[in-house]
C-alpha cells in the first residue's frame, strides 16, 4: 500500500525520530524505573538524648541498627532539632526525655517524642511506621527480660511462645520482598507506548494539515479507511516494537519476572494501541495546530495516566475518578499488565477488562473515522 | 515594543492553546488534590476463616468496620487465595488458623497469617500495617490487666508542617514546577520552531530587530502567562485545599520569576538545537517533562533514590526549585534557608541565558 | 458542432452560515480549454474550486464535473481529476521518484506502468538527475513544476491549478505555461486560478468574480473589447474597482 509506504519512509528519513524511537524506551526504563519509589530507604534521624542512660543508648542503637534510620545529628535542644528539621537536614527527631530509664524501670510510664517532618505524607507515615515497629520490638525485649532494660544482668527469660495476645505473620505474595520495581515497571512500560502512540502518530496527521498536503492526498480518491489505517499502522508496530524492547530491558536490567503469557500481555497491548491510536487521531482533528494538539495531548495524556492508578491505589480514589477510569484505557491496560505481567492471571480473570477495552478500542476508532473528514 | 504586543496577539487568538493554558493548572490539582491520594481507602479484604469461633468472628467484624477495609469476600480453602488475586480486586487475604479461640485461651497466643497481593509495595505495606493495628488493639483489649503492669515505651508523635498528613502538601508545589516547566519551555521552544517552520522567522531576523529583542519578544508573554498560572494555583491551594503560604509571598514569586526566566531560557535553547517541531517536542517532552515529574522529589522523594540519582539530579533545576517552593510554601522558610539553591538556580539560569542568545546569534550567522 | 462540457456548473451556492462565498454561479468548461478563474482575494475562488474537486459541498445548485454529481458522488469526481493547491503540497521528506510513485499508487496505478511512466516523466522534464534527491532540497520553480507533472501523472480528464505559479521567476512561469499547453493539447482540461493578469491572457476563456459572483465570462479578447480596455489587468481593475472603492 502506497499511503502506508510512505509512512514508514517519513518515519525512516526522520532520523531524530527514528533515533527517538529506539532510545525512548531504554532511557525511560533504565533511568525511570529504579527512581520512582515510594520505599523510604534512609530516615535521617536526629537524637536528642536527655537521659544518658544505657536504656536509651540500647534504644538508639537499636534504631541505627535497623536498615531504615541513621542517626545524622545529636543536636542539644528541641529548638535545635526543630531548625534542623526546618532546613531538611533531619527528617526525623527523637527526644528521649531525662526520666526514660526511671520509667523503664517501672516506675512511670516512659515517653518518647517523635518528631517528624511530615511534607511528604507518605514518607512521613512511613517513617513512623518503622520507628513504632522498632519501639515494639524494643518493647518485646523489655518483656522478655521481666521488665528490666534489655541486656541487664539477671532478667528473666520468657519463651516467645508465652506471649500474650495475637501475632501477625504477613506474607507477600507475587513480590515478597516488596521490591517497587515489580509494581512500577509493567506501569512505565504503559506510559511508553502511550506516549509514542499518542504523541507520534498525532502530531504526524497534524502537521500534514498545518502543512497542506493533507489537502493534496484529500483530492484522490483514496478511501477514508486507508488514509486512517495509513496513519495507524505505523505507530502500531512502532508501539509494540518499543513495549518489546522496554519489556526485554526490564528483563535484562531488573530480571522482572514474567508470571503470564506473552500471547496474552502482547494481545492486550494491542487493543489498547488501537484505542490509543484512535484517540490520537480523534484528538488530531480537532486540534489544527501541532501545538494546540500537544497541549491537549498532554492533558489528556497526563489525566489519564495518573487517574490509571500508576502511583497510587485506584479504590482510594473518589467515586467519580473511578467512574471516570471506566472509559480510561490506560487504566485498564495498566492492571491487565500488572496482573499478567506478576501474577499470571490468565485470560479468564481478565476477560472482563479486556472487553471492555475493546469496546472503548472499537468506539475510539469509530469516533475518529467518524470525526475526520476528507472534506472541509 | 510592537513586537511584544504581536506575540500577545498570537497566544490570546488561539484561545484554545490559551484554555489549555489555564485548564491544565486547575484540571491537575484537582486531580493531585482529590484523586491521587497515597492513603488507602476502601481496600477489599478477604477472609479465610478456618476457625469459625467468636474470636475469628469478631476480629473480622473489626476490619470491616474499619474505614480502610471491606471484606470482599469469605474463601472456603488456602487454594483459592492465588485465584483470587488473579482476579486483582482483593488486596489481602487475612487467614484465621483452626480453633483460634481454643488457642489463645490454652497459650495466650495465637497466630493469623496476612497473605499480603505483593504487586503494589505502597498498598501492601499499609494493609499490613493497618491490619496489624486492628490486631494489636484487639489483643490488647484481651490482655489488657498483663501489659497494664509492665512497663512499655508510648511513642508520642508530632507531624510537623503537615499535622494532617494531607498529599497534597507535598504536590502542590511540584505542581507549580511542572507547570511553570511546560508553559515556559515547551511552549516558547514550540513557537519558535513554528515561527521557523514557517519561515516568519527569516522576516524578523531581516529586521532590524536585534537578535535578544527577538528573544525577549518571544520570552515576555509566556514571562506574564507563567506569572498569573502561579498565582492561579497559589490561590487554588489557598481557598480549594486550604493551604496557604507560609513563608513570604513576595519571596515566592521572586522565587518563581528567576524559575520562570531559567524556564525560558531553556525553551529558547532547545529550540536553536532544531528546526523541527516534532523533534523540539519530543526533546522538551523527554528532557523536560519527565525529569521534572519523576526526578524532581515531586512524586517521588530524592532520598528512595539509588544514590547516584542524587547526583544526577543536581543537574536538574525542577529539583531545587521543587525544594524551595517547599521550604517557602509549607515550612514558610526566609531567604536564609533557601538560599544556596536560589543561587544554584540564578546561576543556571544566567548560564542558559547566555547560551541560549549565543546560540541564537550564530544560527543567524549561518542563515546569512 | 457543440463542444463537450467537461464542467457544467448551474446556480451554485454556498453560504457558511451568513456568508455567502458562491452566490449563484453558472458557468460551463469545455474539453480541452484553458479556463482562467480570476478574482480578488475573497472573491470566492477557491470556494467554488474546492467544490469542483469534491472538497466541500454546495449548499444548493448543480455542479457536474467529469459527468458526475459533485455533491452527490465526490469520491467518484477525485478519480478523474487532479489537483495542485497554492500551498507546496509534495512531501518535503521523500524524494522526488517517491512522491510520483504515491500518488501514482494512489490513483491506483500498477507499478510496473507506474516505474515506467515515472522515468518517462523524469526524461521529459529533464528532471531524471534529481530522481532521487529530496524535495526539501530542490528550488522552488522545479518543486512548482514537479507538482504539476504530478498533478496530471494519472491522465485526469481535469486538472485544477490553485495559483500554480505564485512567487515563481518569470521564466520559470513561462516553461509553467508551456507545460500547461502541452497537457491541453492531449486532451487534459485546465482549470486554473492566477493572479497573474498577464498569464490570464493565455487562457482560452475567462471567469471574473467579485464577491461571490461571476462578473464576466469570456475570451480574453472579447472581454477586452466589450470593455475598452487593452489589457487584462485594466480590464480586471476596471470591473472590480466601483465596489471595491466603496469598502
Amino acid at each position: 500500500m502506497f499511503l502506508l509506504r510512505k509512512e514508514f519512509r517519513h518515519i525512516r528519513r526522520n532520523t531524530f525520530i527514528a533515533r527517538a524511537i529506539i532510545a525512548v524506551p531504554i532511557i525511560q526504563m533504565l533511568v525511570l524505573v529504579p527512581a520512582v519509589t515510594f520505599e523510604v530507604k534512609r530516615i535521617d534521624l536526629a537524637v536528642i538524648d536527655s537521659d544518658h542512660s544505657r536504656a536509651s543508648r540500647e534504644l538508639v542503637a537499636k534504631l541505627s541498627g535497623s536498615s531504615f534510620f541513621a542517626v545524622a545529628a545529636t543536636p542539644q535542644s528541641v529548638r535545635e532539632a526543630e531548625s534542623m528539621l526546618f532546613a531538611g537536614n533531619a527528617d526525623m527527631v527523637l527526644v528521649i526525655p531525662s526520666d526514660f530509664s526511671e520509667g523503664l524501670a517501672g516506675l512511670t510510664r516512659p515517653r518518647l517524642q517523635v518528631l517528624v517532618d511530615a511534607v511528604n505524607s507518605t514518607s512521613a507515615q512511613l517513617a513512623w511506621t518503622y520507628l513504632n515497629s522498632v519501639v515494639r520490638d524494643f518493647n518485646r525485649d523489655v518483656l522478655l527480660s521481666g521488665g528490666s532494660p534489655p541486656g541487664q544482668a539477671g532478667g528473666m527469660i520468657m519463651s516467645s511462645g508465652s506471649m500474650p495476645g495475637l501475632s501477625v505473620l504477613p506474607h507477600y505474595w507475587y513480590n515478597p520482598t516488596l521490591n517497587y520495581k515489580y509494581f512500577m515497571l509493567p506501569g512505565i512500560l504503559v506510559i511508553l507506548i502511550t506516549a509514542i502512540g499518542l504523541l507520534m502518530s498525532g502530531l504526524n496527521l497534524v502537521r500534514e494539515k498545518e502543512s497542506g498536503t493533507i489537502e493534496q492526498i484529500n483530492v484522490t480518491p483514496v478511501m477514508k479507511w486507508e488514509l486512517i489505517a495509513s496513519k495507524i499502522i505505523p505507530f502500531f508496530i512502532i508501539g509494540l516494537f518499543d513495549l518489546a524492547l522496554g519489556l526485554s530491558i526490564g528483563w535484562l536490567a531488573f530480571h522482572i519476572p514474567f508470571e503470564g503469557s506473552l500471547l496474552l500481555f502482547f494481545a492486550c497491548a494491542m487493543i489498547f494501541l488501537v484505542a490509543v491510536l484512535g484517540m490520537a487521531l480523534f484528538l488530531s482533528t480537532m486540534a489544527s495546530t501541532q501545538q494546540q494538539f500537544l497541549f491537549v495531548s498532554y492533558f489528556v495524556m497526563m489525566i489519564f495516566i495518573l487517574m490509571s492508578g500508576i502511583f497510587t491505589p485506584v479504590e482510594s480514589m473518589p467515586v467519580w475518578a473511578q467512574q471516570f477510569n471506566w472509559v480510561n484505557p490506560v487504566a485498564y491496560l495498566m492492571r491487565i499488565n500488572r496482573m499478567i505481567m506478576l501474577k499470571g492471571s490468565g485470560f479468564h480473570d481478565i476477560a472482563m477488562d479486556v472487553g471492555l477495552l475493546s469496546l472503548l478500542a472499537t468506539s475510539l476508532l469509530t469516533l475518529a473515522i467518524r470525526a475526520y473528514r476528507k472534506r472541509a | 515594543m510592537a513586537f511584544v504586543r504581536k506575540e500577545f496577539i498570537h497566544i490570546f487568538r488561539d484561545y484554545r492553546t490559551l484554555i489549555i493554558l489555564f485548564g491544565i493548572p486547575a484540571a491537575q490539582i484537582l486531580i493531585f488534590g482529590y484523586a491521587v491520594r497515597t492513603d488507602l481507602k476502601n481496600a477489599a479484604i478477604a477472609v479465610l476463616d478456618n476457625a469459625h469461633d467468636e474470636v475469628s468472628k469478631e476480629l473480622t467484624q473489626n476490619i470491616e468496620a474499619s474505614k480502610f477495609f471491606y471484606v470482599a469476600r469469605q474463601l472456603d480453602s488456602y487454594d483459592e487465595i492465588d485465584a483470587t488475586f488473579k482476579e486483582g480486586k482483593i488486596r489481602a487475604v487475612v487467614v484465621f488458623p483452626e480453633k483460634m479461640a481454643a488457642t489463645i485461651t490454652r497459650e495466650g497466643t495465637a497466630t493469623i497469617s496476612l497473605i499480603a497481593d505483593g504487586t503494589e509495595p505502597n498498598t501492601a505495606s499499609l494493609v499490613t500495617g493497618y491490619i496489624n493495628g486492628i490486631l494489636s488493639t484487639y489483643s490488647a483489649s484481651l490482655t489488657g490487666e498483663l501489659t497494664a503492669t509492665m512497663p512499655l515505651i508510648m511513642p508520642e508523635v508530632r507531624m510537623y508542617f503537615n499535622p494532617n498528613l494531607e498529599s497534597h502538601y507535598m504536590f502542590i508545589p511540584g505542581l507549580i514546577t511542572l507547570i511553570l516547566i511546560m508553559i515556559c519551555s515547551l511552549m516558547t521552544s514550540v513557537t519558535i520552531v513554528r515561527e521557523k517552520e514557517y519561515g516568519t522567522m527569516e522576516v524578523l531576523l531581516v529586521s532590524p530587530l536585534r537578535p535578544w529583542q527577538i528573544i525577549v519578544g518571544k520570552a515576555t508573554p509566556y514571562f506574564f502567562l507563567s506569572l498569573i498560572n502561579v498565582i492561579v494555583i497559589l490561590l487554588m491551594a489557598w481557598f480549594v485545599f486550604g493551604l496557604p503560604v507560609q513563608g513570604s509571598i513576595a519571596l515566592l514569586i521572586a522565587e518563581c520569576m528567576l524559575y520562570i526566566l531559567l524556564g525560558l531560557a531553556l525553551g529558547i535553547l532547545i529550540s536553536t538545537l532544531t528546526g523541527k517541531m516534532e523533534n523540539a517536542i519530543f526533546i522538551s517532552f523527554l528532557a523536560l517533562m519527565l525529569p521534572a515529574l519523576l526526578l524532581s522529589g515531586f512524586i517521588f522523594p530524592i532520598e528512595n533514590m539509588p544514590k547516584i540519582y542524587d547526583y544526577v539530579t543536581m543537574i536538574l533545576p525542577p529539583r531545587w526549585f521543587v525544594d524551595v517552593i517547599r521550604a517557602i510554601m509549607i515550612k514558610g522558610a526566609g531567604i536564609g534557608y533557601v538560599w544556596k539553591e536560589t543561587l544554584i538556580l540564578a546561576v543556571t539560569a544566567l548560564l542558559l541565558m547566555v547560551i541560549s542568545i549565543q546560540k541564537f546569534k550564530t544560527r543567524l550567522g549561518e542563515a546569512k | 458542432m457543440e463542444r463537450e462540457k467537461v464542467i457544467e456548473v448551474r446556480d451554485l451556492v454556498k453560504k457558511f452560515g451568513a456568508f455567502t462565498a458562491n452566490d449563484h454561479l453558472s458557468f460551463d468548461v469545455y474539453r480541452g480549454e484553458i479556463f482562467g478563474f480570476l478574482g480578488a482575494n475573497g472573491a470566492g475562488k477557491t470556494t467554488a474550486i474546492r467544490i469542483l474537486c469534491g472538497l466541500s459541498r454546495p449548499t444548493s445548485g448543480r455542479v457536474m464535473v467529469a459527468g458526475i454529481d459533485a455533491s452527490r458522488r465526490p469520491e467518484e469526481i477525485k478519480k478523474r481529476i487532479g489537483y495542485m493547491s497554492q500551498r507546496f503540497s509534495l512531501y518535503e521528506d521523500l524524494t522526488v521518484r517517491e512522491n510520483i510513485e504515491l500518488y501514482g499508487g494512489i490513483y491506483g496505478m500498477r507499478m510496473k506502468e507506474l516505474i515506467h511512466r515515472r522515468e518517462a516523466m523524469l526524461q521529459r522534464l529533464s528532471f531524471t538527475s534529481y530522481g532521487d534527491t529530496l524535495i526539501r532540497s530542490l528550488p522552488l520553480g522545479l518543486r512548482q513544476k514537479l507538482s504539476f507533472a504530478t498533478a496530471v501523472f494519472h491522465d485526469p480528464e481535469i486538472v485544477f491549478l490553485d495559483e500554480p505559479t505564485s512567487g515563481v521567476d518569470p521564466v520559470t512561469r513561462r516553461q509553467f505555461w508551456e507545460m500547461i499547453y502541452e497537457t491541453a493539447s492531449q486532451g487534459i482540461t485546465v482549470f486554473v486560478t492566477t493572479h497573474y493578469m498577464d498569464e490570464a491572457e493565455y487562457c482560452d476563456r475567462i471567469t471574473i468574480m467579485n464577491e461571490g459572483k461571476i462578473v464576466a465570462l469570456d475570451t480574453p479578447s472579447v472581454l477586452r473589447q466589450q470593455y475598452g480596455t487593452a489589457t487584462v489587468e485594466e480590464l480586471f481593475v476596471k470591473i472590480t474597482r466601483p465596489q471595491r472603492t466603496m469598502v
